[in-house]
């Protein structure tokens, strides 16, 4: 069982996201469309997040925290500049430069698995309340105000690089969105596939065994923790892109438990895991809220505890064991004479 | 020479227990040196202070005449040392040819890295493909013990310490242990703590006694089970039974 690097799975899952990335525009209506591109940026996300939870085991429940940051340095720069370019290679580094002082003190300071997620959770809560207290017009950021609650409106939308005006239709956006999903999907799967990514799931499986292989797993721990951030970031840029919209609930306790929820139910270790139960999470709460059947938090309640009991193992996995086991089912089935045989043998 | 591993006045204390007291010992290179002592002499508590998983409260650690105390395992692992826990430390969740090539992997790269992993797999009886697909989770302890000695001698460390490798094992193992752990002296110097005797005199080497945390002898073998005081402290029981 290995659902690391580069294989036939990934590599279809791969070819399927570039496929929505350019056939979806001319099979969706626009409201689709538009739809879709902000379900990709989250789905983004959680990418991230599933690599740095699943492969190095740091279960960060402040990962809002850098899509927050992605998402304001991108709304700020953007208005201020009047050009996206810039704002969104902003928002990659924000985050991540906040990710290599933060990890820094974490990993270097090493600090118990809980209290890193307390610290990074508590992270966020204060970029969440900062964000809420700076509804005062005194509050700008290169001249652009911070908008306290209310958030900041009215982002433009991506341009094309260097020509400040010339946005990208919805639908271009859509392909780059789903388009970018595919690149770092494909990239992170690399990655784990590489020695540095064998080496990374070593630390999650025992940290000490593999300091005392020669491996530092600090090192490791924040190299990891750092591509989260900026994926993340990026996440955030694409998100306001988007939506034209950022507001402080991007840091909120929601966001973070959202993503963590997402990469529960995709299941853990796997990233096209956390990529489909995103999607298919978000379309959930998107009809629950318009039919306003049930409150989307007692249904989310519901299906996290639906997952952590029936299907711990996460969508993808079980999937994967379920045709394992038929598969395994149907072979013996074609060889059952020969197997009634088969001596155990005692040696490795 | 320089020694391979020198402790000076080596001292590591939890709390109010002093685990490791006043330890001065000296291993040569090459060596294969036996540590034996009754349950909680401070054993494991030294080997942890020799490889940088605790700090010793006192005294110091040299490893080729450098001074290793205040290293971080992982320093100390590129220096040349490799351990095999007590209770035995892999990757669980991984296989076990991910076990051994995570071992290898730091020192070798590519065809020799592949080369490396199969002939230490081959050396513990890990031969078929299916065997080294298997989860290090699945193993029988005795199995886990030898993919840890696996993992050990893929770093071709200049010295490895082992913790109780035979532990738990049947006679026939335990016997192949005996065997590896020769065979990897050929290249390093080894520290193993045993509590079996019998595999303890097939070493049959210099072995060191510890008890309460202080070396109470160091001697041959043959000389440790005649000494009537170190029977008195630790072979008591067990050797009248095993005469
Ligand atoms: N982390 C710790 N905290 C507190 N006390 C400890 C710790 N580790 C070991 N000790 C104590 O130090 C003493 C030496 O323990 P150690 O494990 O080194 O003995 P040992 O010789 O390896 O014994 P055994 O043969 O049972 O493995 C014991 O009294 C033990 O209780
Ligand atoms: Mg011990």
């Amino acid at each position: 069982m290995n659902y690391a690097g580069m294989n036939a799975g990934s590599l279809t899952f791969t070819a399927s996201l570039v496929v929505v990335a350019l056939g979806g525009p001319s099979v969706l209506d626009t409201f689709q469309v538009l739809q879709l591109s902000a379900y990709s940026s989250l789905a983004l996300g959680v990418v991230g997040l599933a690599f740095v939870w699943g492969i190095l085991g740091i279960l960060s429940l402040g990962h809002a925290a850098f899509f927050g940051i992605g998402a304001y340095a991108y709304a700020i720069l953007s208005i201020a500049q009047g050009e996206s370019t810039f704002a969104v290679a902003a928002a990659i580094l924000a985050p991540s430069v906040l990710a290599v002082c933060l990890g820094y003190f974490l990993f270097y300071g090493r600090v118990g698995d809980v209290y890193l997620s307390v610290i990074t959770l508590c992270v966020s809560l204060i970029l969440f309340s900062f964000m809420n207290s700076t509804a005062d017009v005194s509050y700008t950021l290169l001249s652009v105000p911070l908008g306290g609650f209310n958030g900041i409106s009215a982002v433009p939308p991506l341009n094309w690089p260097g020509f400040v005006g010339d946005f990208l239709t919805p639908e271009a956006t859509f392909s780059l969105c789903f388009l970018l999903l595919a690149a770092v999907y494909l990239a992170l799967q690399f990655l784990r596939g590489t020695r540095l990514g064998r080496i990374m799931a070593s630390v999650r499986e025992n940290e000490r065994r593999c300091e005392l292989l020669g491996y530092d797993p600090r090192w490791l721990k924040l190299v990891g923790f750092v591509i989260s951030a900026a994926i993340a970031g990026l996440a955030g840029a694409l998100f306001t892109a988007n939506t034209g919209y950022v507001g402080p609930t991007v840091f909120d306790l929601g966001q973070s438990s959202q993503f963590i929820l997402w990469a529960i139910a995709g299941g853990m270790g796997t990233l096209s895991g956390a990529i489909i139960a995103s999607f298919m999470l978000q379309f959930l709460a998107s009809f629950i809220g318009t039919s306003q059947l049930f409150n989307t938090s007692l249904v989310f309640g519901t299906v996290i505890i639906f997952f952590v009991y029936a299907l711990p193992n996460g969508i993808v996995p079980s999937l994967q064991g379920l045709l394992r086991k038929l598969s395994r089912l149907a072979r013996r089935q074609r060889r059952r004479p020969e197997v009634i045989g088969d001596s155990i043998k005692s040696t490795p | 020479m320089t020694a391979m591993i020198e402790t000076v006045g080596l001292t590591c204390r939890f709390g109010g227990v002093v685990a490791v007291d006043n330890v001065s010992l000296k291993i040569e290179e090459g060596e294969l040196r036996c540590l034996i002592g009754p349950n909680g002499a401070g054993k494991t508590s030294l080997f942890k202070c020799l490889s940088g998983q605790v700090q010793p409260s006192g005294g110091r650690v040299l490893m080729k005449g450098r001074e290793i105390s205040r290293f971080h395992p992982h320093e100390i692992a590129r220096m040349g040392m490799a351990i095999k826990m007590q209770v035995p430390s892999v990757f669980n969740g991984l296989s076990v040819h991910e076990n051994v090539w995570l071992a290898a992997a730091r020192l070798h790269r590519g065809k020799a890295l592949e080369a490396i992993v199969d002939e230490t797999l081959s050396a513990v009886g890990f031969r078929s493909a299916e065997a080294r697909e298997k989860r290090a989770d699945e193993l029988s302890h005795a199995h886990r013990q030898w993919i840890e000695l696996a993992m050990l001698a893929a770093c071709k460390p200049a010295i490895a310490l082992l913790d109780e490798p035979a532990a738990g094992m049947t006679q026939d193992e335990m016997l192949r242990t005996v065997e590896l752990i020769k065979t990897i002296n050929r290249s390093t110097t080894i520290l193993v703590v045993e509590h079996d005797l019998e595999f303890i005199s097939l070493l049959a080497r210099k072995v060191t006694v510890l008890h309460q945390g202080k070396i109470f002898v160091e001697d041959t073998m043959s000389n440790i089970s005649n000494n009537a005081a170190v029977r008195e402290i630790y072979l008591g029981k067990q050797w009248r039974m095993a005469q």
